[in-house]
This record gives structure tokens, sequence and C-alpha cells, in this order.
């Protein structure tokens, strides 16, 4: 090798490096506008989450858009998608911020920060929303206009998700890192917690029915050294004017640790997961004085989601939760429709 | 912490006054360790990546992670320098790619695998194995064995050394060695530390627009202390002992996509040591070990929660007993009879675990070595928890067709018994879980040429490797993950290896190029739905290269290293979150001369030159640019 060689190889070494592209902005599009939004958790730890879009028309999937659209990541853990106004929140818990983005085009316009470990988001109305802090106990008051927390509500262990019933916001308190077995209720008016009630261990997910009704699941309490010392989940119906339970429905076994309560547009039939880590679908009237008995739909579920449009059952596989899950969809009757790859354990269904 | 600096001063005092109190005057160069005879025989057939001692001496103060990652084969990965790091080897995992000290298998008994940022590289000389050799040291070995031995010479009398690198990132790293080798007794101390802040800056591009931030939450702190010790009792026998104290403690940094700021801390503590007794005779070998390894760690991580839904404090205490006696006899002028028994017993407690297991191994084999072919063959059989499992056997053959042109090919069958964890676990621990297992084979042809001034090594190699019974933690019911054996493997690739150092006056020169390509998927799976069939496995590059040239002049040194490593899919489906291929360039000046007896070198490098920017694992970026500047006296 000639001294020649040895320079250019030497020079080329420590010069060679790339140049720098600079970003071109993408022009805002509306294709994202009306679809099935899907928020996928991503790997625990050194992952990211990632956003898919459903196409109804189509009955296509594309995956990875927010990726897509913004050249970057969304972060660690998506928890949850929501949309106000023509913006849409992605709720990332380990990231510990919501990015808010363009509806139709799902380009970053704003990112909010100040939690320590958000998981959903519910909007109290066009400029003001609540995220529960599943961490720090509280729920977060979000102007949506400076996308910025403007004051923060303590609640109980673990709050979770969110329903409302005019001015009052109730707040499930799923246990965080102990046991939890109360609803706080809060005027979303004064931001001021108005009361609690008690109802079963750990609730996790409520709805509202047709009648005005308030729906609890509760998923009881996991022992996992010793099973023999858990206690079985229940589901509740709590009278909205006085919040006493007037239905209580406890699953049969002690292990049943049931997760997703949803509920049709009519506000007339229930949904959930029998657990919370690979449930079955079951689904029983609000008129019904008992659990079902058997499953609505058979199979692994992760996530449960309801479309309003009509009625199509929505549910998730995420396999390994290592990779790409599967998306299954039934309709109301539970005839399968198809079935699409969504991201790394998909979590939560936005219906647009 | 003030008992561990007293245990560190204790172990060498133990040292100096054993040194005080041998009477022997005499000056012998002689071999004062024994280097494990299964692995010397492993020559025939397998490669072995040995240190080049201008290497270590260009960068002294490496940790293996750093000498690892420009080995052919294996791929690295670490969540920051210092921070926890294992390797894998020709597509196996981490559990899969055994590590050996002076015969015993450091991997944890608990998680199967070591932390290479544990092991720092001068204190050893360290080989690298590739391919399977269960069948000679047992579960783990399938992908590879990295061999950590005492050099097998000292110099005669005393001698001492002295090593201080100051780098960037406020790291500090000392080594301070004292060696005595007479007639009867040898002893050598060795002591070293390395702390750095690594609050290094980086770019981060994944937020909008990207920004440059500082590495939070990765400094660290950790020091060794090795004493080993060698009594001549008389012509035929020997005893060695060796004991060697590590203490970490480390900060353990998020991925710079969660804002939160990072709080864990993981804390190491081992202890290991080792008696040999060696009986030389005639024709006849003895070597007669017991060796204790302890490991106590913790890691503490107040923003996560434990399964009792308390704050995150886990504690794995794990304890290991072995005894082994291994026995060679030369039988005729080209045969050799190797036997060897194993007993080891590990226990494992602390949070979330407690559990213990016993293996009872025994092998045996032939080898023959004449000028043109060698050849061996060994069968090793294991109880395990008084399980019999699979008989292994290995066997390879060395032929040099032409002068100087060898070919060379092995064949044999490895296994891995599932970690404590895997097995004890709460909850999820599955104690019906199988051993890995499978075949694995090499074929390979190499010219070798050694002459006084010149020294070429080329070789290329083909291999095979399948695995059954892949051990894949997996969600059940309730949420609760477990251990299940859910696949089939098969890795096979291409490896390339040249070397060549010459000697032109007072000049010297040498390159080395390792290239390989490794294809590593999984060919069954029992996971309902799994779309990982056909898919490369996770944290394997299918592309690696490495280059290294150096050269010296009057006792000056240039060098540089060269680092391709190809991109890495981390997600089983191969779908998303690939880490991208990356190269990285360091440079190296260095200067020997001696002043009366004293010798000094001085080394300046410049560490990812091109300042490129990469990662090992998703969202843990490694750091830019970087220098270090050395200063070694040796007497």
């Amino acid at each position: 090798m000639n001294k020649h060689v040895i320079i250019a190889l030497a020079a080329s070494l420590l010069f060679a490096c790339e140049e720098e592209e600079t970003p071109t902005p993408k022009p805002p599009t509306n294709k994202y506008q009306s679809g099935v939004l899907i928020s996928n958790e991503g790997v625990f730890q050194t992952g990211t989450g990632t956003l898919s879009f459903y196409n109804r028309d189509s009955k296509t999937i594309a995956n990875d858009i927010f990726l897509e659209e913004n050249g970057v990541p969304v972060g660690n853990i998506l928890q949850s998608v929501a949309q106000v106004g023509n913006s849409v929140y992605l709720v990332v818990n380990n990231s510990q911020k919501i990015i808010v983005a363009d509806a139709g085009s799902m380009i970053q316009k704003a990112v909010i920060t100040g939690f320590q470990s958000p998981r959903y988001f519910h909007a109290v109305s066009a400029d003001k929303a609540y995220v529960t802090d599943w961490v720090s106990n509280t729920v977060a008051v979000v102007n949506l206009k400076t996308n910025t927390i403007t004051s923060t509500i303590a609640v109980g262990s673990g709050p979770e998700n969110m329903a409302q019933i005019g001015s009052s916001v109730f707040v499930t308190n799923s246990g965080g890192f102990g046991i939890d077995s109360t609803i706080t209720i809060i005027n979303s008016i004064t931001d001021e917690v108005e009361g609690t009630f008690v109802v079963g261990p750990n609730p996790n997910s409520i709805q509202i029915d047709v009648n005005g009704s308030i729906w609890i699941l509760c998923a009881g309490i996991s022992d996992f050294v010793n099973p023999a010392n858990d206690v079985a989940g229940k589901l509740l119906q709590v009278d909205r004017t006085n919040f006493t339970v007037t239905q209580s429905l406890t699953f049969p076994t002690k292990t049943d640790h049931p997760a997703k309560l949803e509920m049709n547009e009519a506000g007339t039939v229930l949904y959930y997961l029998s657990s919370g880590y690979g449930g079955q679908v079951f689904s029983l009237s609000i008129s019904s004085s008992a659990l079902p008995t058997s499953a609505f739909i058979n199979g692994s579920f992760y996530a449960l989601g309801i479309d309003p449009l009509n009625d199509d059952i929505y549910t998730s596989d995420p396999l390994d939760y290592n990779q790409r899950g599967d998306v299954y969809r039934f309709s109301k009757t539970a005839q399968p429709l198809d079935t699409v790859k969504a991201g790394i354990i998909p979590g939560n269904f936005l219906f647009r | 912490m003030k008992k561990e600096y007293l245990h560190t001063a204790l172990l060498v005092l133990l040292g100096v006054f054993t040194l005080q109190a041998q009477q022997d005057s005499a000056h012998i160069l002689r071999e004062v360790t024994v280097v494990d005879s299964r692995f010397r025989a492993l020559q025939i057939g397998q490669f072995q990546y040995k240190t080049d001692s201008i290497k270590l001496l260009i960068s002294p103060a490496a940790s293996m992670a750093e000498w690892l990652q420009n080995a052919s084969s294996v791929h690295v990965r670490q969540y920051a320098p210092g921070s926890a790091a294992s390797f894998s080897t020709r597509g196996a995992t981490s559990a899969q790619s055994a590590v050996l000290w002076s015969g015993f298998v450091l991997n944890s008994a608990a998680t199967g695998v070591s932390d290479l940022s544990l092991l720092p590289a001068n204190l050893f000389a360290p080989t690298l194995l590739l391919g399977g050799s269960a069948t000679f040291f047992g579960s783990g070995a399938i992908g590879g064995v990295l061999n950590l031995a005492e050099d097998n010479q000292q110099k005669k009398g005393w001698h001492g050394s002295f090593g201080q690198q100051v780098a960037s990132f406020k790291t500090f790293k000392t080594s301070l060695a004292a060696t005595y080798s007479g007639l009867k007794f040898c002893s050598k101390t060795t002591f070293t530390s390395d702390k750095s802040a690594n609050n290094f800056a980086y770019t981060n591009l994944y937020t909008l627009p990207a920004t440059t931030e500082k590495r939070q939450h990765a400094a660290y702190k950790q020091f060794h202390v090795n004493q080993f010790v060698d009594f001549k009792l008389n012509k035929w026998q020997k005893v060695e002992a060796e004991v060697w104290y590590n203490k970490a403690e480390r900060q353990t940094p998020n991925s710079i996509l969660v804002n939160k700021p990072a709080v864990a801390l993981l804390n190491d503590t081992y202890l290991r040591s080792r008696l040999n007794w060696l009986f030389t005779k005639e024709k006849t070998k003895i070597n007669v070990a017991y060796a204790f390894l302890y490991e106590w760690q913790t890691y503490q991580d107040s923003t996560q929660t434990n399964m009792y839904r308390e704050e995150l404090f886990d504690t794995n205490i794990t304890a290991s007993h072995v005894f082994q006696a291994n026995q060679q006899t030369q039988i005729g002028q080209y045969l050799q009879w190797q036997n060897g028994l194993q007993v080891r017993l590990d226990k494992v407690s602390g949070s979330n675990r407690s559990g213990s297991q016993n293996t009872i191994s025994a092998q045996s084999g032939l080898f023959f070595a004449k000028k043109w072919l060698s050849a061996q063959a060994v069968l090793r059989a294991e109880l395990w928890n008084e399980k019999l499992l699979p008989l292994s056997p290995f066997a390879s053959l060395r032929a040099e067709f032409l002068k100087n042109v060898f070919a060379s090919i092995y064949g044999g069958y490895n296994y891995r018994i599932p970690s404590l964890n895997d097995r004890f676990w709460v909850p999820g621990g599955n104690l019906n879980l199988e051993p890995e297992s499978g075949w694995n084979g090499e074929v390979a042809v190499f010219y070798n040429q050694k002459t006084v001034s010149k020294n070429v090594l080329i070789r290329l190699a083909a291999y095979k490797n399948t695995m059954q019974n892949y051990i894949q933690w997996v969600p059940g019911a309730a949420g609760i993950w477990a251990p299940h054996n859910v696949k089939v493997v098969s890795i096979s690739g291409i490896d390339f290896n040249a070397n060549v150092a010459q000697t032109i006056k007072k000049w010297f020169f040498s390159g080395e190029l390792n290239a390989s390509f490794n294809d590593a998927f999984v060919q069954e799976s029992s996971v309902p739905g799994d779309q990982s069939q056909g898919q490369q496995l996770i944290y394997q590059p299918k592309y690696k290269a490495t280059f290294g040239a150096t050269a010296g002049y009057f006792g000056w040194f240039c060098h540089t290293d060269y680092l391709y490593t190809g991109s890495v899919t981390t997600s089983y489906d191969g779908s998303t979150q690939d880490l991208e291929a990356f190269t990285v360039v360091d440079v190296s000046v260095s200067k020997s001369f001696h002043l009366k007896k004293t010798l000094l070198n001085f080394i300046f490098a410049v560490n990812n030159v091109a300042n490129q920017g990469y990662q090992t694992i998703p969202f843990f970026p490694m750091p830019g640019r970087n220098f270090s500047l050395t200063l070694k006296i040796s007497i």
C-alpha cells in the first residue's frame, strides 16, 4: 500500500460524514380526518408507541402515521388518543407528555408537558380537558387554547378512565400502587372535587347508559404470589342521583379480573373483557340482572372498542407484546369482519 | 463503603505479605498459570480471536465491552458506556454465549448472562472462541466462549505497573499491578478503578426540532482487586489460588423518549475465588480445582413498582460452588486422552426468586496431533438436577493439505439449561422448562504463515447452528409472563478473518479485517399467530465488519479501528424499531520509551472520530467524538 493510499484512507476515515438534509415541511392534508385511530403502546422501556389509522371504506390500515408525517416517533408508551375539534391528543404515558396534532394531517402542533404518568384524556369543553395522571394520583386540568396545565386536582390512587354527566366528571381510581375502591366526582366548572363514592376494589372503567345509570367495572385484587388471596372483580350499577349501588354483579371466580368496559352507541348494551390481558369479549344488556356465562366473542384480547357509527366491535391481540399486534373487527352480532395488523401492543381506539 | 475498602486493602496485603514470606531468590522465568487444557485443545477446528497485544497496549483501560465490539461475529449491546452490557456470538443470545474464568463459567446462574462492563480487559488475556462448545464447557457455550485467563508467563523477579487514563465526560481509569515470579512462588496483585460522569452530549433526533442534550443519570464507578498466587510444592505439584473482588455502583439512564428524570440505581458486588492443585508427571497431567462464585445485585427504581405494588427494589444473591477435576494422559507419540468431571451447585435468593440447582457432568475425549493432521473426539454427559441430559458429542478434524494451507471441520451438540430466574421467578417461573439444545458445525479453510518477521492468517469459515426449545418469556393469563420453550431457531453464516503483521527493519505494520454474515432466524414457533417465523432474531445484525491497522516506528505507534455494524431489528416480527447501521472509527497515537529500567507509554486516542450518532439499544444513545490520554509506567 503506497503512502497516497494510506493518506487517502486516513482522510476518508477522519472526515467522512453525511450531509445534513434540511427537512421540507409537508403540506397539511385531510387524509386522516375520518376513520379509526389506534394507539399502539410499543415495547415497554426500550420502544416507542405508534399511531395507526384504519380506513373504514377501504378496510385498510396505515401504521406509524405519526412517524410518517412528522419524522419523529411518538414516544414511550402511547397510552390513548382523543380528539377535540380539529386536534387529536396523543397521550404518551412514559414520555410524560401529550402531543397535539392536526386531526386531518397528523402534523404535530404542540406538546403539553408537566405530567408524571398521563393515561386518559377527557374533554369537558371545547377549551378544557382533564387528564388522569396515574402516578401522581391527580387529574390535570389542561387549557386547550394554550396547551398548558393550569391546575391539578387530587383524586384517589391510580386514576384511569373518566365519564361525565352534566358538570360532574367521574374518575375511576384504579388503585395505583395499592388498592382503591372509590370514584371521585369533579365539578367541571369549578375544577373542584364534589365528593367520592365507594364501589368495588380497583375500578378501571366507567360508562353511562341510556337511562343515565353509571356502570363501573372493578378489576378486583390480584395477588401474583398467592392467587388464593385474589378478590374477584365486580360490575356495578350506580344511581346517578345519590351514587348508591343499585346492582352489584360479582364475577364467579377469585381470579376473574375484568377490564375495558365499553357501551354501544344507543347506551343499551355493555361489553367488557374478562381479563385485562388476553380476555374474551362478554356482552350484556343494561336490563340484565346477571353476568353472562358464555363469551360473546372468543379470543385472547387486550383492547376493546365499539364504533359509534355502526356498533362494530374492535379488539386487539398483542401476541407476544414484541411484534405487531392484530386488530380484529366483528359486527355487533359477533360476526368476524376482518383482521388487520396494527403496531406493537394495540391498546385503545378512537372512532371518528 | 468502608467495609469494601477494608476488604480491598486486606486482599492487597495478602499478596504483599505472601511475597515477603517467600524465601526463594532464584530468578527463573516460568509458567505461572494453567491455561485450560480444554481450551487449548479446541484450537482444532474452531477459531480463536485472541487479544492483540498492541491493541491492549494502546487502550490499556478498555472494558471487555469495548474489546469485544471489534471482534468477529460478536454483537455488543449496552445502554451507555459502563452500563449493563451483554454480548451475543454467531446469532446466539447473551445467555447462549459463555464467559469463562480460568475454566469456570461466570455467567450468572440467576440471569444466565455476564455483564461485560464489569470485566476489565486489562486484568486478563481475553480470548474469544467462536462456535458451539458445550461438550467442553457445559451449559451455555452455544454461540461462543469468552475466556478470561491470566497471562501465562511473567517476567522473573519483581515488577510493577501503574496506568492512568483521563478521558472525556470526566472519565478516570486507574490500574495498579505488582508481580513477582520466582522458582517456587509467583504472585500478581492487580487493582483497577473506573469512574465516569458519563454526561456525554448527543443529538436527540426524536424531538421537533432536533436538540442537543446531555446524557443524564449514566454515571458509574467500579473497582476490581485481583490477587493471584502460585506455589510450587515440589517437582510435580503446584497450587494456584486467586481471589477477584469487584464492586460497582451505576446509575441507569432512561430511554431518551422518556422525559421523566431517571432515578434507577444498579449496584453489583462480585466475589470470585478459586483454588487449583496441579500435578504433572511424565505423560500425565491432573488439575483439581474448586471455585466459589458469589454475586450480589440490587436494582432500585422508585418510579416503578413490583408485583406487590411497592417501590421497586430488586435483590439478587447468587452463590455457586464448582468442583472440577481434569486429567490428560499422553498415549504414544500422537495421541492424548483427556477426561473431566465437574460438580456444580447454584443457589439464588432475593426478591421474587428462591431456588437452587445442581449439575454433575463428565467428559472424555481423544486428541490426535500430527504435524499435518489433528483430530479430536469428545463426549459429555450431564446430570441436571438428577435428570440425564442428552449426550453431547463433539468431533473435529484439521489438515494441512498444501503448505501453510489448512482445512478444518467440526460438529457438536450444544445445550443450555434454563437460568434460575427462568425457573424460579415469582410469578411466572416455569419449572417444566426444557434445556435449549441443537447441533452446530463449521467448515473452514485458512492460510497461516509464521516467520520471524511476518505473521499471516487468512481464514474463511461457514457455520450452521440449530436450536430447539428456544426459551422466550410470553404473556399468559392475568398478564403474568412466563418462560416457555416456544421456538426452533436456525443460524447460519460466514466469517472472514485476515491478520497480517510484518516487521521491516525498525518499522512494524499490522492489519486485521473481520467480516461476518449471520442469518439467524426463527424456523418454527408455537406462539399462536406469531409472525416471527422467517424473521431475523432480535439484536442480531446480519452484517458486521471490523478493520484495524497499526504502524509502529521506534516506539511510536499509530492505530486505527473501524467498526461497521449492520441494521438490527428489535421486534420479533422485524416490523419496527430497527436500529440503523452505523460505523465508528477510532484512532490513537502512542509512544513508548525506556527511562533506565522503567518503561513509559503515552497514549492519546480519539474515539468515534466522525462523531457518528449510534445506538445499540433503541433510544439509548452512545457517545459521539471523545478523547482520552493514558500514561502507563512499567518497572
